[in-house]
């Protein structure tokens, strides 16, 4: 958060052009800047791969090319298919996060304003939260098929574990003295958890949203995995490997890893982007 | 029922904080506060000073209705307080702004809890604002101002919605002596020209003295009313009051009656 909003100017306060941008002229040529170091390592690791992989002749079925694997991606087949099957991961990918994440952000809501159902609800919450997800899935494959319902189920159990915490956890760190401010002002409850709660407790929130969203990726994942014919990238990385093509699952790790960049950092990005305004820090 | 009404009346009250926990980790029952009776009227403005931890505020989050008391009776405006009200005013040790405020917004925070945001309560808050030397930061983040400027918001939040009683906890026991000064110098002006009753807790002697028509001195804990002193000093309270020597003779007085208050607890 290190972008300072800029106040209205009703009273003069101006720092120098150059003392707000220190990094060149305009939004371009900073993000370049910025891009550049990483962008290097990253072609000169590459390069780096490549040519250990040529100069000690190691197999392309231990570590594919880097343009063995580049080759893959332009061919028009892998893009036939992985358009296909990157459409049906993330589709269960976003309904699970939203089932998933979005009960999850209820139910801690509850578990935060009420006693009672914290008493009651967490030691299961725990519980089940200890328990390792993937151990569940024959059963849920037994209850609900081969098909998308499966697969954004499991995703949505595992996004909602996060989402239960995170917010739980927000929502009981709020400042007492706050809260206390707002009840002396005659708050409703109501008003208490919407206008200073809720808002409080938001960049806890989004972030649990953020791990709730990585952890959806790998329930939509792992379902592909246990039920194949369920489609998705979890089945394309299965098909090649049972066909011993190393370069075109390398080729669909690198679409995972797009995708979930993609997920993370530009969607969060709108979402923080959205809610700024709660995540300054101050008394 | 009394003829005059006063503005607050607290009478035999008594606030025990109730313990917890069995054996050697036990935390006692804790008796904060002990038959306290005191009366503010209309239009006063009275501190309470006290050895810290002797229930000073305790008794004002009894008069804000925060807490119910364990034996005795709380009446604002000859009302029994049973829990929050309306037309009072609260500024707390800690500003407590909403950080995704503005200024404005946070001034205006208590109006929009008790109803819909008027343009004649935007005015008042701007006034209030003015007043307090901050007009210009209407659209400012609590964390672009100064610890002494959110102070100021915060009273002009307590202020907001017109409250006929403003209760102040200690609300500038976090501010450099410098900017404190000041900030009484215009807590002073504020309250003659709102003309508002005022209770204020706090442990800084000047600060009562200066700030006060009536001065209330608290025991050490079960805090208990000791002594009441009455600065004869006009309304309107400046800087050069600080130095005449009334001024330093009064603070004395009260400096007394404090220590002979904790050393009859103590000893």
């Amino acid at each position: 958060m290190s972008k300072v909003t800029p106040a209205p100017d009703r009273v003069r306060r101006r720092e120098p052009a150059a003392a707000r941008r220190p990094l060149g002229t305009g939004l371009a040529a900073r993000a370049a800047f910025l891009l550049l170091p990483p962008v290097v390592v990253g072609v000169v690791g590459v390069l780096l791969i490549q040519l250990v992989i040529s100069r000690f002749e190691i197999s392309g079925v231990v570590i594919p090319k880097p343009t063995d694997v580049f080759e893959v991606m332009r061919s028009e087949i892998f893009m036939e298919q992985i358009g296909e099957s990157t459409w049906q991961t993330w589709k269960a990918t976003l309904i699970g996060f939203v089932l998933g994440a979005g009960s999850g952000v209820v139910l801690g809501t509850l578990m935060a304003e009420s006693r009672l159902v914290r008493f009651v609800l967490y030691p299961y919450v725990v519980a089940f939260q200890s328990l390792p997800k993937i151990a569940l899935a024959p059963v849920c494959v037994l209850w609900l098929g081969f098909g998308l319902t499966m697969k954004f189920s499991f995703a949505a159990m595992l996004a909602f574990f996060p989402a239960v915490i995170a917010t739980l956890a927000a929502l009981s760190t709020v400042p007492r003295t706050r809260l206390e401010m707002a009840t002396a002002f005659c708050a409703s409850p109501r008003q208490r958890f919407f206008r200073v709660s809720l808002p409080s407790a938001m960049p806890g929130i989004v972030s649990g949203l953020e791990i709730s969203m990585a952890f959806a990726l790998i329930g939509a994942i792992v379902g592909e995995f246990v039920a194949p014919s369920a489609g998705g990238l979890g089945q394309l990385l299965l098909t090649y490997s049972e066909a011993i093509n190393v370069a075109a699952e390398f080729s669909v790790l690198v679409v995972l890893m797009v995708l979930g960049v993609l997920q993370n950092k530009i969607l969060f990005g709108v979402v923080r982007a959205g809610t700024e305004r709660f995540f300054e820090s101050s008394r | 029922m009394t003829t005059t009404e006063h503005a607050v009346e607290l009478a035999g009250l008594r606030h025990v904080f109730a313990g917890r926990g069995r054996g050697r980790r036990a935390v006692q029952d804790t008796e904060a506060v002990r038959n306290v009776d005191l009366t503010v009227r209309p239009g006063e403005f009275v501190s309470i000073v006290g050895p810290s931890g002797c229930g000073k505020s305790t008794i004002l989050k009894m008069i804000a209705g925060l807490l119910r008391p364990t034996h005795g009776t709380v009446r604002v405006w000859g009302e029994p307080v049973t829990g929050p009200r309306r037309d009072i005013g609260i500024a707390l040790q800690d500003a407590t702004l909403l950080p995704w405020r503005d200024v404005m917004a946070n001034c205006l925070f208590p109006v929009e809890l008790h109803g819909k945001v008027t343009d004649a309560a935007r005015e008042r808050v701007s006034g209030l604002l003015e007043r307090a030397g901050l007009a210009g930061f209407e659209t400012r983040r609590p964390k672009e101002l100064s610890g002494g400027m959110r102070q100021r918001v915060a009273i002009c939040r307590a202020l907001a919605d017109d409250p006929r009683l403003l209760l102040l906890d200690e609300p500038f026991g976090s501010l450099d002596a410098l900017t404190r000064e000041q900030m009484n110098i215009d807590l002073n002006r504020i309250w003659r020209e709102t003309e508002k009753t005022a209770l204020l807790i706090t442990h800084g002697i000047d600060e009562a003295v200066l700030l006060s028509t009536r001065v209330v001195i608290l025991s050490e804990r079960p805090g208990t009313v000791v002594e009441v002193v009455t600065p004869p000093f006009p309304r309107e309270r400046t800087k050069e009051l600080m130095a005449t020597p009334e001024f330093a003779e009064v603070c004395g007085q009260v400096r007394d009656r404090l220590f002979a208050a904790e050393s009859k607890v103590g000893g």
